[in-house]
């Protein structure tokens, strides 16, 4: 099946081969990857760009060789930043990756007419290339003949037929690009006319004028055949200013001779694979209907696809929550005893309530979504790899356009609603950069779990459990309940104005055309799968991880200095000691219970007075330990903005809350418990705490929270930006700090206004 | 006559491209040439976008793009 090397390859053994990966999206590019790459692959992204870098050192056969997997494309005729990276790296024009020795193209084997395009450029690359033909098997199952021998004569290169899904054909793949070698030579396929090679040679000759390194032959060939394309206006920018009139002459000329850019390149590329592939593919005599098809049919069916749909979208939902409980528990109470250990280990003291209340607390803060990121990303790989992903952006298209988005954004912000960060780490379905950022900058708005112990401390303290409607007894609408709904939905209505505003005025002009391959169903790859899940996971730990780490150390610093923890340590110690006589007081009365006398009631006042005792003890920690958050540099910047909160009906406690809770939502509960003296370890449900905040006063007596106050704070939780994981992952997704400044930015200032007008709007009814 | 405008399981052949612009270019490069055959095999359930059959595969396309086709029935 492999042709003999059309070039002869060096004996020399020792240098790094660098290969470079590229294919149209759906032929099992990223399968094929993994397995050549056996799982050792470096995950960045490029710097400018938010392309994802995927780099796979590995050696065969005692030979190094760097993978570099670009991203799926039809085409290497450039319209972005992100679309030219592929071009760039494969002319050796990126810092950091060497030109590639050799390119593998790998083309969907039951849709090869389509795939020979992309295929068409790469030859013209002048660049060593084996044509991989992937999915041979659905091929054949579709009673497609394809002669891979005939083919790769008739191109003069390798060709090598693969099924990524079960493993095979890697070796054969292995051995046919060790065969090329470095150093290697390939000639460009040049299809076109002489009449443009012409007036390449013209335009060369006037960017050269001011340019000293002469672009390579294949970026001049773009920049005359991609109207409007990304390559003309770099160039634009780079060179003499009458390039465009150049160019519009040059185009002009070749129109006159009837090959109108663009229109020839496609009919010269599809014209040379029809060629190719004469006499060497057969297809059934004539186009019979898939099983995809017959899937499709009831799949994007007017009703029944609709229902799917939804079902599908809340099974995946109701999983995420139903089977990451479980898990969740599970951390949370590994969490519980690892602080339980340290609290063995460590006495009371500054390095204790670092680790305890600074990295345990702020870690297990972010790993306790683990388990919900993992369900989700399992669906979506195996929606992905199934086929069923661009289905369900076809279904979701027409809805979603009223947002001035596009169907792929419908699943990012589902995902948004459990986690914004998988959301977010979504959104690389989204080819668009704009319509990508879009759906980036709303995801967050998206009313994610994080929020939901916020509105349920809040709803059960302030907002009246009220029936409105009941069937056979029990309530079917409450008016917490609408309340909690309301809550939950304000971020998504929201977005989008929002949405809106940024695709009609940010990123104008730029209208993402929805041409998109239906990829036929497969079976998922549960190697493709375990891979990608294990990827999502692994970065969501590291990335995020480290920064929530950075930031609970330095919200805690700031809640703990500059104050003298030293009655506090005192205090606590106490507490433990008097734990330790609880307990021994218990095992004696268990001894003594044989006979009940006097000797046991005794013990038992004991225990009573000693229980009562440090009660008091509790109370006089929670005193001192709310005093000492009040003096520390976060009560002084709570006492600081107190003037700007006070308008949404806030005091310097819930101000202090807001400022804790930057690193993530969930902490003003813990925070308000402290403030309101009664120590961190609070509960949304916890009945005191519902208790002390019912009867906080302002120092003039009057109270601080009714219900104008609390929706107000609900309301600000709902919209704001609080989330140290969502915004280090947008970071990380846009490759810029700009983006997450944007949306932190944007997303407080919806926060408080929207939390001004609930508070004085709700207490003109008051 | 464009290609909006074809009915379901209608075989029409593409006579044009209108445009320039990004979306054309990509119409062609996903194999929308003049003299191709292309059918519709259906809507969305909200009517759009649609479904088409081209060189063997599956094309989905908006009414908006399909309106920059040129084509009249085979």
């Amino acid at each position: 099946m492999i042709n003999t090397p059309t070039v002869q390859h060096t004996p020399v053994q020792q240098k790094k081969m660098t290969i470079a990966i590229i294919g149209n999206p759906n032929t099992g590019k990223s399968t094929l990857f993994n397995l050549l790459s056996g799982g050792h692959a470096h995950i960045g992204n490029f710097p400018g760009v938010t392309v994802e870098k995927k780099v796979g050192s590995v050696t065969w056969e005692g030979r190094q060789i760097d993978l570099v997997d670009l991203p799926g494309t039809y085409s290497l005729a450039p319209r972005s930043i992100d679309e030219m990276l592929a071009v760039d790296i494969l002319l050796g024009r990126q810092k950091g990756v060497p030109r590639p020795d050799a390119i593998i193209c790998i083309a969907d084997a039951s849709n090869l007419e389509r795939n020979l395009y992309l295929f068409s450029q790469v030859l013209d690359l002048s660049i060593p290339v084996v044509l991989v033909l992937n999915m041979c098997d659905l091929a054949r199952s579709r009673g497609i003949e394809i002669d891979a021998q005939a083919l790769s004569q008739k191109l003069k290169v390798p060709v090598v037929c693969t099924e990524a899904h079960h493993a095979k054909g890697v070796n054969e793949l292995k051995a046919a690009i060790l065969e090329i070698g470095t150093g290697s030579t390939h000639e460009p396929l040049a299809l076109f006319p002489e009449d443009f090679y012409a007036e390449r040679k013209l335009i060369r000759e006037k960017i050269q004028t001011n340019q000293e390194d002469s672009p390579p032959d294949f970026l001049v060939e773009r920049l005359l055949l991609d109207v409007g394309g990304y390559v003309e206006s770099y160039f634009e920018h780079h060179t003499h200013n009458g390039l465009m009139e150049d160019l519009n002459q040059s185009r002009s000329r070749l129109k006159e001779a009837g090959y109108a850019v663009p229109a020839m390149e496609a009919r010269m590329r599809y014209g040379w694979a029809r060629e190719m592939l004469k006499d060497v593919l057969q297809h059934p005599p004539e186009q019979r209907e898939t099983a995809s098809d017959k899937i499709d049919r009831w799949l994007t069916h007017r009703v029944f696809g609709f229902l799917f749909f939804f079902v599908l979208m809340f099974f995946v939902f109701q999983s995420v929550f139903t089977w990451a409980g479980p898990a969740m528990d599970l951390i949370e109470t590994g969490q519980g005893l690892i602080e339980g250990v340290v609290e063995t280990v460590i006495s009371p003291g500054p390095l204790r309530s670092l680790v305890v209340d600074g990295v345990i607390a702020g870690v297990g803060g972010v790993l306790i979504f683990l388990p919900q990121i993992v369900i989700l990303y399992f669906f979506i790989a195996v929606l992905e790899d199934s086929g069923y992903m661009a289905r369900a952006a076809f279904i979701m298209d027409r809805l979603m356009r009223s947002l001035g988005l596009s169907g792929k954004s419908f699943i990012p912000l589902m995902s948004s609603f459990a986690c914004a960060v998988p959301g977010i780490m979504a959104t690389r379905v989204i080819e668009n950069r704009h319509e990508r950022l879009t759906t980036i900058l709303v995801a967050p708005l998206m009313s994610c779990s994080a929020r939901w112990p916020v509105y349920t401390l809040f709803i059960a303290a302030f907002i009246p459990n009220i029936a409105y409607f009941t069937i056979a007894g029990s309530p079917v609408v409450t008016l917490q309940g609408m309340v909690l709904f309301a809550m939950s939905s304000i971020g998504a209505l929201i977005a989008i104005p929002v949405a809106w505003f940024l695709k009609r005025i940010c990123f104008k002009g730029d209208v993402a055309p929805f041409v998109m391959e239906l990829p036929g169903y497969k079976w998922p790859s549960p190697r493709n799968v375990i891979y990608r899940v294990y990827n999502r996971a692994k970065s969501f730990v590291v990335k995020a991880g480290t920064l929530i780490f950075a930031t609970s150390i330095l919200i805690w610093a700031a809640g703990y200095f500059p104050g003298d923890h030293s009655e506090q340590f005192e205090i606590q110690n106490k507490i433990e000691a008097m734990d330790a006589s609880l307990a021994e007081l218990d095992e004696q009365i268990a001894a003594t219970e044989a006979d009940a006398s006097a000797a046991k009631k005794e013990l038992e006042s004991q225990q009573e007075v000693l229980a009562a005792e440090q009660a008091a003890l509790f109370e006089k920690q929670n005193h001192v330990s709310s005093q000492l958050v009040e003096n520390s540099f976060l009560g002084r910047a709570g006492h600081w903005i107190e003037p700007a909160v006070k308008p949404l009906g806030w005091d310097w406690k819930i101000g202090v809350g807001v400022i804790a809770s930057f690193p993530a939502r969930e902490v003003i509960i813990s925070t308000l418990g402290t403030i309101y003296s009664l120590g961190g370890d609070v509960g949304e449900e916890d009945e005191s705490l519902i208790g002390s905040i019912r009867s906080a006063t302002w120092p003039d007596g009057s109270k601080v929270f009714n219900v104008p106050v609390a929706i107000s704070i609900m309301v600000f939780f709902a919209l704001c930006a609080q989330c140290a994981a969502t915004l280090m992952v947008m970071r990380r997704e846009t490759n810029s700090w700009f983006w997450p400044v944007v949306s932190f930015t944007y997303m407080t200032t919806l926060a408080y206004v929207g939390a001004l007008i609930s508070y004085q709007v709700g207490m003109l009814f008051i | 006559m464009t290609l909006n405008q074809i009915i379901k399981g209608q075989i029409a052949r593409i006579t044009h491209i209108n445009g320039e612009d990004a979306i054309s270019i990509r119409l062609m490069e996903m194999g929308l040439i003049d003299g191709e055959q292309i059918q519709l095999l259906g809507k969305a359930p909200l009517g759009d976008p649609l479904e088409f059959a081209i060189r063997g595969y599956r094309l989905s396309l908006r009414l908006n793009e399909a309106k920059c086709v040129e084509v009249e029935i085979v």
